[in-house]
């Protein structure tokens, strides 16, 4: 058998197909890795100890289910990840388990109920090898504002592995779980998973229910999957889709309906126009490394058939300023729920507002009390109208300039950061430094669209350590068939 | 400075949320160069565009009542820090 930390998800389906692995000895191999490289790298912030327990159940069920006379074919279409690891952003609740979302005011939360991602794995036969790190609430770029330490970057202990979802990309890429669930909002699935070297999927906003994901920014929000390869994330993407009776996320779709309303965008696999943005790339502050990654991509896309074209957005340049004012607006009143009555832990003042202000002074960090204020402040009368307002007319110019790009083009192509993983505390003294890394991926949390990170090479560093880099694909509202189509292409293209 | 450590003190406390005399001066500095980036908004030119709310605004489902619920009522009491008698337990706001 392969090794273990670079099996993938249909490898892994193949093999308890077969017979010819168990879930038990998959999660005792993950379990091993969690216990040799863990401590380093700060990917996990638990393993459960019933994975093992829940991985034995599977395998139970599915020699029940061919003594029962079905094929192992049959099993995997009723249940698709039937003994299927996965790890979890420690954002999305599971019943009787810690959530903490790296918060010290979480730090006892155990949810009481599951999210309806979590519902749609279990149903469909997966198990939860444990909780992964991230920055604070979702909130950061390098998981170095989790209150239970940074995420390192598997390829080098000195650089971060990204964030916020850090530790979903770093337990792939340190083959802790053959794939992760994170949760995107300016870019947190696509950046980590571009510095670990992994392909991250933003879906259509709406395309996954947020119930039971801890919300950030409710406009932007979305939930995704992280894995070795486009043909993993887009079979569970496939699985978490789709609404929850339109029970609890008032916003999500039923992605067939969404298909069909916007098949007026025709698609031919065998020739993908790919649309570029040179005034993207020549505003300064891109690595060379990742510009010559995306030319040398271009090229094969190029000898491959693809069509591509210049384009332009002109308003995309203001995305991340957009974005630093709705994120902020959105989170000073989702982070509101924090008080130290309902849930969570309390820090006793002299009376209410005491237990107020000591409960959110003390266990919100930074980065979150800054972006609250922020928030706060922007929404403030007297400057409703300069910020919030004006931010909310320049989204609706950049979906326009999306909208007409799409006519002419089936994807957008960009870089999916500015540059490589970047060195632990080196940006921290700087939060308009750290944001920047958001430039190319929080415009599609902007828009809606659905947008993919992929390898696609890596430079060397300093240290002579491989640095991963990734190109970020964006398609038109619900067309994730055209990310996974040139997502693949791209794969080809590189083993070659 | 288009923000002084005075709107600071006010926003900390309009959220709800204790801060020390050092982090005070270190939030002023920071969130006034985050203005600074996003002031680029102001040069958009948006007089073909009406200023109007975000298309999705407050969309809500029907508020139905449904006692078979999970998480039930007691699960859910049992993520409060102070409880008593099924209720969630504050301190007292008014005097007498």
């Amino acid at each position: 058998m392969k090794d273990i930390a670079k099996l993938t998800v249909i490898e892994i389906i193949n093999l308890l197909k077969s017979g010819e692995t168990s879930s038990e000895s998959l999660v005792n191999g993950y379990k091993k890795i969690y216990e040799e490289k863990n401590t380093d790298i700060n990917a996990y912030l638990e393993f459960f100890t019933d994975a093992i327990e829940s991985a034995k159940l599977a395998d139970k069920k599915r020699a029940e289910l061919l003594t029962s006379g079905k094929s192992a074919n049959e099993i995997y279409v009723e249940f698709p990840l039937l003994g299927v690891p996965i790890a979890i952003k420690d954002n999305i609740v599971v019943e009787g388990k810690v959530a903490s979302a790296s918060s010290k005011i979480l730090e006892n939360y155990k949810a009481p109920y599951n999210a309806t991602v979590v519902e749609k794995l279990l149903n469909a036969g997966a198990l939860f090898l444990g909780r992964l790190n991230m920055d604070e609430f979702a909130m950061g770029g390098s998981t170095e504002n989790s209150a239970y330490g940074v995420t390192k970057n598997p390829h080098d202990l000195e650089r971060v592995s990204g964030g916020s979802s850090g530790g979903s990309a770093a337990v792939v890429s340190m083959g802790g779980a053959p794939v992760s669930l994170g949760s995107d909002t300016g870019g947190s699935i696509r950046q980590p998973a571009a510095y670990c070297g992994v392909v991250g999927l933003k879906p259509t906003y709406g395309s996954v229910s947020r119930h039971g994901l801890m919300a950030m920014g409710s406009s932007l929000d979305v939930i995704g999957p992280l894995a070795h390869t486009v043909e993993d994330v887009e079979y569970i993407f496939n699985i978490i889709k789709n609404q929850d009776g339109d029970r609890y996320d008032s916003t999500s779709l039923k992605h067939e309906d969404e298909v069909k309303n916007i098949s007026r965008h025709t698609f031919n696999p065998e020739k993908i126009r790919i649309g570029i943005v040179p005034e993207l790339m020549n505003q300064g502050g891109i690595d060379k490394s990742v510009i010559e990654t995306l030319n040398k991509t271009i090229e094969l896309l190029r000898t491959a058939g693809c069509e591509v074209k210049e384009i332009s957005l002109p308003h995309v340049k203001y995305s991340l300023a957009v974005y630093y004012i709705l994120m902020p607006a959105e989170v000073s009143s989702n982070m509101a729920r924090f008080d130290g009555v309902k849930f969570g832990s309390k820090v006793e003042g002299d009376d209410l507002l005491g237990d107020y202000l000591n409960t959110r002074g003390e266990l919100l960090g930074k980065e979150v009390r800054r972006r609250i204020m922020l928030g706060t402040y922007v929404l403030s009368s007297g400057y409703h109208d300069a910020y919030y307002n004006k931010a909310n007319i320049t989204k609706d110019l950049i979906s326009s300039d999306f909208e007409k790009a799409f006519e002419n083009v089936d994807v957008v192509l960009t870089p999916t950061t500015p540059t490589p993983s970047f060195k632990i505390g080196s940006h921290s003294d700087d939060p308009v430094q750290m944001y920047l890394e958001d430039i190319f991926t929080v415009t599609a949390n902007l828009t809606g669209s659905p947008a993919i990170s992929i390898p696609a090479g890596s430079t060397k560093s300093d240290t002579g350590t491989d640095l991963s880099i990734g190109l970020q694909f964006t398609a038109p509202h619900s067309r994730e068939d055209i990310l996974f189509a040139v997502g693949k292409k791209v794969q080809q293209l590189r083993a070659l | 400075m288009s923000i002084t450590e005075a709107d600071v003190k006010k926003l900390a406390s309009l959220s709800r949320m204790k801060l020390t005399e050092q982090e005070i001066t270190q939030f002023t500095k920071e969130i006034d160069s985050i203005l600074g980036y996003v002031e680029q908004i102001k040069e958009v030119s948006s007089d073909s565009v009406k200023a109007k709310l975000p298309e999705h605004r407050n969309i809500l489902r029907e508020d139905i009542a449904d006692t078979n619920v999970n998480p039930d009522a007691g699960s859910v009491l049992n993520c409060a820090p102070s409880v008593q008698d099924g209720l969630v337990k504050v301190k007292k706001i008014l005097n007498q």
